[in-house]
């Protein structure tokens, strides 16, 4: 049997190269049962493409930025608030815990199979008009986001300029100055090439994003328990590949965009906490959109998490 | 019956030709004045890209069927033309029927993936992102009108 | 797979169906052999025109209906008649200049050729018989997206990524570009020559030069503001579209005052139906594209015609021969979408530099729009003046032959493409 992985990240990108070790994994498993078909680099379409071709079973799998999730499953964004998580850690430790069970089951709800979680990153903000030192600096500069309404809120609070753009033109927008910023994890940023056309990065870190890999359900429980086994064990092997692998990446990417000559300003504790308490309202509006039950669960996993 | 058809089909063409005018209008306007926001006022409009895009394939799928007749789809006539005019008009029925139901089927097939989307929201404005459907389905099925009409009842000034 | 939904499609098309709804036939045939659920096709087909960059083309033809409309051409007439005077071949000559200049500030073929045709064919006719006159318009018409803006470079520049720039390809197209536009030139002089066509126009008058210079600086500020505007960078391409078309608004109801309000429902409603006929290409196409990457068609290809060649000039070859055939069947816009996912990457390989791929690739497609049984243009001016397109495509061939040795010096001289925008430090 063939199946079809699709996703959108560039070949190189630490997602793409752990897919390719669930090919392997998967074929080696099967005994040669299974044939997977890898389509990275929006092959097969954009992110919001391959999240219908996956729900309408055009392909078996995609891996996808779960923010693209949050359009049929709105409960994915109690995972994507703005500086929800201290590290790359405690977010894992999260959704793979109860409150990533419970986003689990909302996502079988509307026929996707949750596979696991991979590191999308830390998105971090750049721009090309002036180093972020104080909140002030943020201000009245435009920023290119995601077209997702906390996004959008979170740095409306702070003062930004938001705009939503086909990530397809951001290059040349940035290129000629038609936006000043953008923000998104250090491997996309050097991946990207937006060095090249932008002159200050920051360790904002304002949010940990995760990539969703999800199946077809009803491809998925059409399998002898057997081939769901191994199925499930390939991806454990690639998600944990690929975390560690992001983690160094991350680190190493931005050496990489310092070498390749943007000057990079370390948030500073104070700016770190200014920043906190002026978006601390979008955070809860957000939480005041989804099921209640739910942000109860999160809180107590995240106090359990501190205590 | 052939009457009420043709009726019928003049009215969805009055209706597609003000639809298309009215988005390819909204697609100038919000482009311009997102230009005009940014560089007069310093700001942006959040729906301003997804607006356009949906007056864009709106203007591209409610058009369709308005060409059909009109000719305007191009096609190769070469061969087809060199036959006499009894094979000539039976293969232009032929494939007028075919592709009327290719556009019967995506007309289905798009209610299904309108269906299934319907609980996706659109970032900055919140409606379902189905609507970026219904644009599809219009134009499927009033394309498959015409050319089904055109297969039953073929032009009678046909060349 | 992939060779049954082809052979699908050249039958269908083969029997006269719209090329559109066989695309739309062979994909759903190809969905029903792979035992796909037919409702991919609708959301291939509206996320492939949901897309802000392509955009650009209902803008720019609207913009070219506009200037149509208000009067541009006309002063593009007068302009070219004040400086050519009395040669052999004058008014065709006028109308490559013509061209040339509606060129400068259009980005669309299609609208360019009915702008042309209509305005300059009823006295072209008088002088030169139907068919030479449609000809000579239908090739001013394809300089339209060789020279800058053009939509054709902006939906290449979308489909091929980060490596190729919307301004860098706009740049890579001013040299060919005139040197086209010189060989049109000379080309219409020979003709006119050889077929002892008679001498026109008033002898060249430095008075009259300076006052249709006046009068057209109007005019050709647009591509200043437009390509400027998008070259410099204070706006995306699709923004300098509606900019364009903004543009042609203001000229045409205030300084040719040409333009009346209940112009403007017409012109966007032909605007919609030209866009919809390329739109209704590129949907449908979608769906055939996404059927072949499933099929792991463009892995296939690349490792066929590295198998064929190692040489980057004889996969150039290659590939102008693959276009000079599916611009026989194909929409350029479509054959764009279809085509740039396959042919960059391996192109990418054979280490040619991708501004020069980009400009070459856009060149054959505009090329293709030129070529019988399905070219555009052809269709456009046929349309229009009502030629024969069996007389339109006998007048055509010495234009096209002209195109093809564009083609191949751009192909053999990369710097003929590459230098002025890598000097400008694309
Ligand atoms: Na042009
Ligand atoms: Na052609």
């Amino acid at each position: 049997e063939t199946i079809r992985v699709a996703g959108n990240f560039a070949t190189d990108h630490s997602s793409s190269v752990a897919m390719e070790t669930f090919a392997e994994t998967l074929t080696e498993l099967s005994g040669g049962e299974f044939e997977v078909n890898l389509f990275p680099a929006r092959q097969l379409g954009g992110a919001a493409e391959n999240v219908q071709a996956v729900k309408i079973g055009a392909v078996e799998i995609i891996w996808v930025g779960t923010a693209y999730l949050t359009r049929t499953v709105p409960e994915l964004e109690i995972v994507g608030l703005p500086f929800q998580f201290e590290s790359r850690e405690e977010a894992f430790k999260v959704v793979d815990g109860p409150v990533g069970d419970a986003l689990d089951e909302k996502l079988a709800a509307q026929d996707i199979m949750s596979l696991g979680y991979m590191e999308l990153g830390f998105r971090q903000m750049t721009n090309s008009v002036r180093p972020i030192e104080t909140l002030d600096d943020i201000k009245g500069l435009k920023i290119r986001l995601q077209p997702n309404e906390t996004h959008l809120a979170t740095f409306r609070s702070l003062g930004a300029n938001p705009l939503a753009m086909d990530v397809n033109e951001l290059y040349s927008a940035l290129e000629q100055k038609v936006v000043d910023g953008q923000e998104n994890p250090f491997s996309i940023i050097q991946v990207a090439g937006y060095p090249e056309v932008q002159e200050y990065v920051s360790n904002t870190g304002h949010f940990f994003d995760f990539i969703s890999v999800v199946a077809n359900k009803a491809w998925f429980d059409g399998l002898s328990e057997e081939q769901q086994g191994w199925v499930t064990e390939a991806m454990d092997t690639a998600v944990a590949e690929q975390r560690t692998l992001a983690a160094e990446q991350d680190g190493a990417a931005l050496d990489k965009i310092i070498e390749m000559g943007m000057t990079y300003t370390e948030v500073s504790p104070e700016l770190a906490a200014d920043l906190r308490k002026t978006v601390s309202g979008v955070a809860a509006e957000t939480k005041a959109r989804l099921d209640p039950a739910l942000v109860e669960l999160l809180d107590s996993e995240m106090s359990a998490g501190t205590n | 019956m052939n009457g009420i058809v043709k009726s019928f089909l003049a009215r969805a063409d009055h209706g597609a030709r003000f639809i298309a005018i009215v988005a390819a209008a909204i697609m100038v306007v919000v482009v311009t004045a997102q230009v005009v926001a940014r560089y007069g006022f310093n700001s942006s409009f959040d729906w301003a890209d997804e607006v356009s895009r949906l007056a864009f394939v709106t203007t591209i799928f409610i058009a369709i069927p308005l060409g059909i007749r009109d000719g305007t789809h191009v096609g190769i006539d070469l061969v087809v033309n060199r036959l006499p005019v009894l094979p000539r008009r039976l293969i232009k029925r032929l494939t007028s029927a075919l592709a009327g139901l290719m556009l019967l089927i995506i007309t289905w097939a798009t209610f299904q993936v309108a269906g299934a989307t319907g609980s996706e929201r659109l970032g900055a404005i919140d409606i379902t992102s189905s609507v970026f459907f219904f644009p599809v389905i219009a134009g499927a099925l009033h394309s498959a009108l015409h050319l089904l009409h055109l297969a039953a009842i073929p032009e009678p000034d046909l060349p | 797979m992939s060779l049954a939904v082809i052979a699908c499609f050249f039958v269908l098309g083969f029997f006269g169906m719209p090329l559109a709804f066989s695309l739309g036939c062979a994909a759903l045939f190809g969905l029903w052999l792979a035992g796909f659920d037919p409702s991919i096709m609708p959301s291939r087909m509206m996320n492939a025109v949901n897309s802000f960059p392509l955009m650009s083309i209902p803008l720019f033809m609207i913009a070219g209906e506009l200037m149509l409309k208000g009067g541009i051409m006309d002063r593009l007439v007068d302009f070219a008649n004040a400086f050519i005077g009395r040669v052999r071949g004058g008014l065709a000559q006028v109308s490559i200049i013509a061209g040339a200049g509606l060129a400068s500030v259009s980005g669309a073929a299609v609208a360019d050729a009915s702008a042309l045709s209509s305005t300059l064919v009823p006295s072209l006719k008088q002088q030169y018989g139907l068919g030479f006159s449609s000809g000579v318009v239908a090739a001013a018409a394809n300089l339209g997206p060789i020279i800058p803006p053009s939509g054709a470079m902006i939906v290449y520049a979308f489909m091929a990524g980060s490596s190729v720039s919307v301004g860098g390809l706009f740049m890579a197209g001013v040299v060919p570009g005139l040197i086209l536009f010189a060989t049109l030139m000379v080309l219409c002089w020979f003709i006119s020559w050889k077929r002892d066509y008679p001498l026109v126009g008033d002898g060249f008058n430095l008075r009259n030069a300076l006052r249709e210079t006046r009068r057209s600086v109007i005019v050709f500020m647009m591509p200043v503001v437009v390509i400027g505007g998008i070259v410099v960078g204070a706006f995306t391409p699709t923004e300098g579209a509606a900019i364009g078309v903004c543009y042609a608004l203001i000229i045409g109801f205030f300084v040719t005052r040409k333009l009346k309000v209940s112009d403007l429902p017409g012109v966007l409603l032909t605007a919609a139906k030209t866009t919809a006929m390329v739109g209704a290409m590129i949907a449908f196409a979608s769906t055939v594209t996404f059927l072949f990457t499933i099929d792991l068609l463009p892995i296939k290809l690349a490792g066929a015609i590295k198998e064929i060649t190692d040489s980057p000039l004889v996969f150039l070859l290659l590939v102008a021969l693959m276009m000079l055939i599916v611009g026989m069947f194909l929409e350029s816009n479509a054959a764009n979408i279809m085509l740039v996912p396959l042919f960059h990457p391996i192109a990418l390989q054979f280490g040619i530099d991708p501004l020069h791929f980009g400009f070459l690739f856009v060149l054959n497609l505009v090329i293709g729009m030129l070529t019988p049984p399905v070219g555009v243009i052809l269709f456009v001016v046929c349309g229009i003046t009502g030629v024969k397109m069996t007389e339109l495509v006998r007048e055509s061939w010495p234009f096209i032959a002209a195109m093809y040795g564009v083609l191949f010096l751009c192909m053999l001289v990369p710097g003929v493409v590459t230098a002025l925008p890598r000097a400008m430090g694309y």
